[in-house]
């Protein structure tokens, strides 16, 4: 399902302030399998997420994803990709904290040709089976940090994506609700979803519906 | 329940073309009167005509800061009279405003 | 159509978002066209209104000039006019100002003779039934403003004194028309030899000549002859008056929009504001939008959208409020300013008068530039990766 060759990601290439955040990584991930990827902070998790996650392009290397290879796909298709087959729950959450659940729940939605009628059902679905029903018309910005981190789940699955990458998902989170979270991710995972997800959180990493665990240092996969 | 729905599928785009529209309708009213007034204009013309070549002079009679305007087309090159009939000349005229009182005139303004 | 629509709701819900801001800022910009469009839709229409009786005028008019100043003219000029090629006829006119001190107010007595081409035009504007189609000596028609301010009415009487302040006194035969108000308001009309009198103008001169010629076409070339002809006049041809009453209302009016340049500058400095950057939230706003999987052309409908959904209603109040201000109002307070002020003032009501190109223009330097402005600063946003720009915050 996603399988990364010898990918690379350099930040302000060629100027004194050069990073290296990902180096020459190969990694491979089956359909249905949760992968996480352990590493200290500053390891390159995030940078090789959102690689994965056709947000950012490698500096070299190539990325499969999907039946793709997304490191050569145009901007435009590599967006098109990422709407049909990925969703994406991000550190911060990156909700937008004064529109309203169902707003925020909708966004990838927005820009698809669909009904108004059809992204309403959809949401509520979703949102019944996250237990947000009773929040849908409230501001994220009312929420409780379980509850946006909830919200973002939402909107990451709204695409229905056969793939869901997770970055840190349990930062903000106590050990309550990171055990609540995982319990939801588990579910996910049975859906036939792919799961990725970059964490240094031992709650997480140490879940027993883990098949995998890539240990990550200096931008370099060190041990699978 | 069937209201809330309702609502809920509702676009607020519509709300905002509704508005246009509405805004577009009184833009259409507002041509609609402009194209009534011009058609109307033609029967005001004998009129105007006449009253024109008896006085003489098509300037308009809604200015008594003759000095610039009333008659500007055929008065002197310099100075006719004084901005208001009643007052000593006075800087920088009666530009948009009547002459202030306290110049002594005690002349009765017909309302504008 | 649905993802225009449905980016249009998300513009909306962004709209509601800073409620505050954007209604005010909206009604700002409505209040700025609505000034604008005032002053030229007025300023149009008054234009219009005393172009429209130019036609009726003498094509050419003379004037004697001495030491600058404008003196009465012997009739006699009118013979050596004679041969001019192309005159049809030249009329003496008597007419002048005359301030009434009682009233302390500047009228217009015009000199008239009731056997010349005039009594079916003047019998069309004083009102039926009032003797007035022939004005003999001693008799008056009086303008309505007149009548008023001396509280006359037909069959009562008045006087006039002579430069020598010597009475007179005249019987009021008929009033103008109310409908002529804008050109009869402050009018006195007599007959010519009682303008004489009263004006002290001498037989054998009068005021000014009306020259009417035959082709219109000709009219530059016979002006020209006459002012070859005749010392120290001043020849006025239509033409000119015409674009008199624009320059003298443009005037009014350019030093009216002059002192609005600064809401013009206030706007074009917080649309520039706008196109130079986006605070930090908006552009973390559009990094979480394209991490979602929006694509940069959806950005720029999204903000399309919003520049239209402000300027466009804006444009369209601020044009609507105006005509109604102007039209059907008769523009309180700006009409003070754009047609100044009168001791005899005719009420009269403006008739519309709309130049589209103005508005055009107008459109174009506003809801234009307000559209591009939102656009440009995130379109530069909406480029980039949208991992740069959710981690450049």
């Amino acid at each position: 399902m996603i399988r990364v060759v010898k990918a690379s990601k350099t930040y302000n290439k060629g100027k004194p302030n050069q990073v290296d955040a990902v180096n020459e990584v190969t990694l491979h991930v089956a359909r249905g399998e949760m992968a996480v990827i352990h590493g200290a902070s500053g390891s390159g998790k995030t940078s090789l997420l959102t690689l994965i996650g056709c947000i950012s392009r490698p500096t070299s290397g190539e990325i499969h994803v999907a039946g793709k290879t997304i490191s050569r796909l145009p901007e435009k298709f590599m967006t098109m990709h990422r709407r049909e087959h990925i969703g994406i729950i991000f550190q911060q959450f990156n909700l937008i904290l004064d529109l309203s659940v169902e707003q925020n729940v909708g966004l990838p939605l927005f820009p698809l040709n669909m009904s108004k009628t059809l992204i309403s059902e959809r949401v509520d679905h979703l949102l019944a089976k996250m237990s947000l029903s009773k929040r849908r018309d409230f501001l994220v910005k009312q929420l409780s940090g379980g509850e946006q981190q909830r919200v973002a789940i939402a909107r990451a699955l709204i695409n229905n994506p056969e793939i869901l990458l997770a970055d840190e998902p349990t930062a903000h989170l106590d050990t309550a609700l990171t055990k609540e979270l995982m319990e939801t991710l588990a579910a996910i995972k049975k859906d036939a979803r792919t799961i990725v997800i970059a964490s240094h959180d031992p709650l997480v990493y140490n879940h027993p519906f883990v098949d995998r665990i890539f240990e990550m240092k200096d931008g370099k996969v060190v041990e699978e | 329940m069937n209201d809330l729905r309702r609502k809920r599928y509702l676009r607020p785009s519509y709300y905002f073309f509704s508005i246009l529209v509405l805004l577009f309708m009184i833009a259409c009213f507002c041509f609609g009167h402009y194209v009534y007034a011009i058609k109307q204009e033609p029967a005001r013309i004998p009129l105007r005509r006449a009253a024109v070549s008896v006085v003489g002079s098509s300037d308009l009679s809604i200015n008594t800061a003759a000095r610039y305007i009333r008659h500007v087309s055929l008065s002197d090159l310099s100075t006719p009279f004084q901005d208001c009939p009643g007052c000593l000349d006075y800087f920088p005229g009666a530009f948009s405003t009547n002459p202030p009182e306290f110049f002594g005139i005690q002349t009765v303004f017909q309302k504008k | 159509m649905n993802r225009y629509l449905n980016l249009l709701d998300f513009t909306i819900h962004s709209f509601f978002r800073r409620k505050g801001k954007n209604i005010s800022f909206l009604l700002l910009f409505s209040y700025l066209v609505f000034l604008f469009t005032s002053v030229l839709l007025l300023t149009g229409a008054i234009k219009k209104e005393a172009q429209r009786g130019v036609n009726a005028l003498p094509d050419i008019i003379i004037q004697k000039l001495t030491a600058g100043r404008q003196v009465p003219i012997p009739v006699l000029y009118e013979k050596k006019l004679n041969d001019i090629f192309g005159i049809q006829r030249i009329e003496p006119r008597i007419w002048g100002y005359y301030f009434d001190s009682p009233t302390q107010a500047n009228y217009t007595i015009i000199g008239y003779d009731s056997h010349k081409t005039w009594d079916k035009e003047l019998g069309l504007i004083v009102n039926p039934g009032e003797k007035g189609a022939n004005l003999e000596k001693g008799e008056a028609i009086l303008g309505v403003g007149v009548a008023k301010a001396k509280h006359l009415k037909p069959g009562k009487q008045f006087g006039l004194h002579t430069p020598d302040f010597r009475s007179r006194s005249f019987d009021v035969v008929a009033l103008f028309k109310a409908a002529t108000n804008l050109h009869t308001y402050d009018v006195i009309l007599l007959s010519t030899k009682d303008t004489r009198a009263i004006l002290g103008v001498e037989e054998g001169f009068a005021t000014d000549l009306g020259v009417y010629v035959y082709n219109k076409n000709e009219t530059t070339t016979i002006a020209k002859k006459i002012t070859k002809l005749l010392p120290g006049i001043r020849v006025v041809v239509k033409n000119q008056l015409a674009r008199t009453y624009d320059t003298v209302y443009s005037w009014k009016s350019g030093i009216i929009l002059l002192a609005l340049v600064s809401c013009l500058l206030a706007f074009a400095m917080m649309v520039w504001d706008k196109a130079s950057g986006l605070s930090a939230e908006e552009k973390r706003e559009i990094g979480i939008l394209k991490a979602t999987g929006w694509d940069t052309s959806d950005i720029l409908i999204m903000k399309f959208w919003e520049g239209l959904a402000i300027s466009l209603p804006s444009f369209m109040l601020g044009l609507i409020t105006s005509y109604i201000y102007t039209f059907f109002l008769g523009a309180p307070l700006l009409k003070h300013l754009i047609i100044g002020w009168s001791v005899l003032y005719p009420p009269f009501n403006i008739t519309p008068s709309v130049d589209f190109n103005q508005l055009l223009v107008l459109f174009s330097l506003t809801v234009i530039p307000y559209i591009i402005s939102t656009i440009i600063p995130s379109w530069k946003a909406a480029v980039i990766d949208p991992d740069t720009v959710i981690r450049g915050v």
